[in-house]
């Protein structure tokens, strides 16, 4: 079974929290599919599995429609959103590994 | 009193630079280029800043140019060089991790042409051999590399670039803004960039040295006797000048202190918390600037909580950058970006200051993992 992480819509740290959350409460060998729109999510994720032994089996650019972001106005200005810049959504796979204590 | 572990952002003006200063401001605040009394008192004070820079360079006075910043400086170096070459190539070679006015420079040197970025190991170590294939290419109009990442501290391979890149006839420019009056001065190089208030100077110095014979064109029209233009600060310079030779004279004791200080945070602050990790390499390091990873934590609520206990550091993490994108350095590395902690003694910091800094440690990480938890659970 694959457990599916929602963190579109939210900025660092937060997607890595739900990840490390859901890890922890999952058996090593677990697939865990993590959706992202944070551009820092692009960088995190793959660190944070290096650092934590899971494998990435890959991630993917869902484009604009899968991003949660502010809805846009057809032909107005771009919405304002100062906490945030709608990242491209993305679509990581990770097997878990045997997690090390702390997670 | 606050403490100011963030001199990786820039120094308070040391106070012999604030006298120096003050004096300057009373009696070199004439053209230098004039012929009468005060222009000559100006030019004086100037040509002495001037000398007193290229001695803690260990370069020649006339090598040494001042611009307005440290920035301008790098803009200046990665141009100048760019023009000067024009015919040899129209590609910048740059480490990954380089400052960004570096990289943007870089950019707006050739236009439409990226540069080639070098990559970096997970210590933001640019790799040598990368480098070295990377300059040989046809077409390259210049190299860059700094002499320590301002990030995490981490000392690149100089000598090894420079060696390469004069094989394949290619200049190298070093930014040393990072490390200048806290480490002795690089030598590696063809043209050197710092920047004054970073080394305990006044901000709106930059220097900027070319090494005779260097093929470097100032990008921008010059004056009359075809150097760099504009009406030189000659107050801010005596000043700057006056914090790099105190700056230099101090290397000795400040070096091997900050180190050890910045050994202490490396080795205790892993064993505050879970789940800290440590960036960079545990040799081949600036003295002064390290910096940590703190998992699960919000980097902007970890500033504000630190301010707030007295401690002024920075963070590479998106939440705390007005772009809100993650610093490219800790990207290049492979690092988390999120939970970034920077800390950078200035040189005077005291063991006592690093232990309060270790004691107040443990609640500001604390509450930056709170801040984090709750924006999760929303």
């Amino acid at each position: 079974m694959t457990t599916v992480v929602e963190a579109r819509g939210v900025l660092c740290p937060v997607p890595i929290i739900r990840l490390a959350r859901a890890a922890a409460d999952l058996p090593a060998g677990s697939l865990v599919v993590l959706l992202t729109d944070d551009p820092a999510a692009e960088h995190d994720v793959p660190a944070w599995c290096r650092l934590r032994g899971h494998a990435l089996l890959s991630s993917i650019t869902l484009g604009a429609e899968g991003a949660l972001g502010p809805p846009a106005v057809p032909g107005g200005p771009e919405p304002e959103a100062p906490n945030r810049r709608p990242g491209q959504a993305m679509r990581h796979l990770i097997r878990l590994g045997a997690a090390p204590a702390g997670d | 009193m606050s403490r100011y572990f963030d001199a990786a952002s820039g120094l308070p003006l040391m106070p012999a630079a604030h006298r120096a200063l003050d004096a300057a401001l009373d009696h070199g605040w004439a053209d230098p280029a004039r012929l009468h009394r005060g222009g000559r008192v100006a030019r004086q004070l100037l040509d002495a800043a001037r000398a007193s820079v290229a001695t803690s360079l260990g370069v020649l006075p006339q090598e040494v140019v001042f611009t307005a910043s440290g920035t301008a400086a790098l803009h200046a170096g990665v141009l100048g060089l760019a023009r000067g070459r024009r015919k040899h190539g129209s590609t910048v070679v740059a480490g990954a991790v380089e400052h960004s006015a570096v990289l943007r420079a870089a950019d707006w040197a050739m236009p439409g042409r990226d540069p080639v970025l070098v990559p970096v190991n997970p210590h933001a170590q640019v790799e040598v051999k990368a480098f070295r294939k990377a300059v040989r290419a046809d077409g390259v109009a210049l190299a860059c590399l700094q002499h320590a990442n301002h990030e995490v501290g981490t000392v690149q391979p100089l000598a090894a670039a420079h060696a390469a890149a004069r094989d394949a006839g290619v200049p190298l420019l070093v930014d040393a803004c990072a490390t200048l009056g806290a480490m002795p001065p690089p030598t590696a190089w063809d043209v050197l960039a710092g920047s004054a208030h970073k080394w305990g100077g006044p901000a709106g110095v930059g220097v900027l040295v070319v090494r005779s014979g260097v093929r470097w064109r100032s990008p921008l029209p010059t004056d009359e006797s075809g150097r760099w233009a504009g009406f030189p600060d000659v107050p801010a310079i005596v000043a700057a000048a006056t914090a790099l030779e105190h700056a230099t004279a101090a290397l000795d004791r400040t070096g091997p202190q900050r180190s050890a200080l910045v050994e202490r945070l490396r080795r205790q602050v892993p064993r505050l918390a879970p789940d800290i990790a440590v960036l960079g390499p545990e040799e081949g390091r600036a003295p002064h600037i390290t910096c940590f990873t703190i998992l699960y934590a919000d980097g902007e609520t970890l500033i504000g909580e630190l301010d707030r206990a007295g401690f002024a550091a920075s963070s590479g993490s998106a939440c705390t950058a007005d772009t809100r994108r993650p610093s490219h350095v800790l990207a290049a590395m492979g690092a988390v970006t999120h939970g970034n902690l920077r800390v950078s003694l200035p040189p005077e910091a005291s063991a006592d200051d690093v232990e309060e800094f270790l004691a107040v440690l443990p609640d500001a990480v604390r509450a930056a993992r709170a801040a984090g938890e709750r924006a999760a659970r929303r």
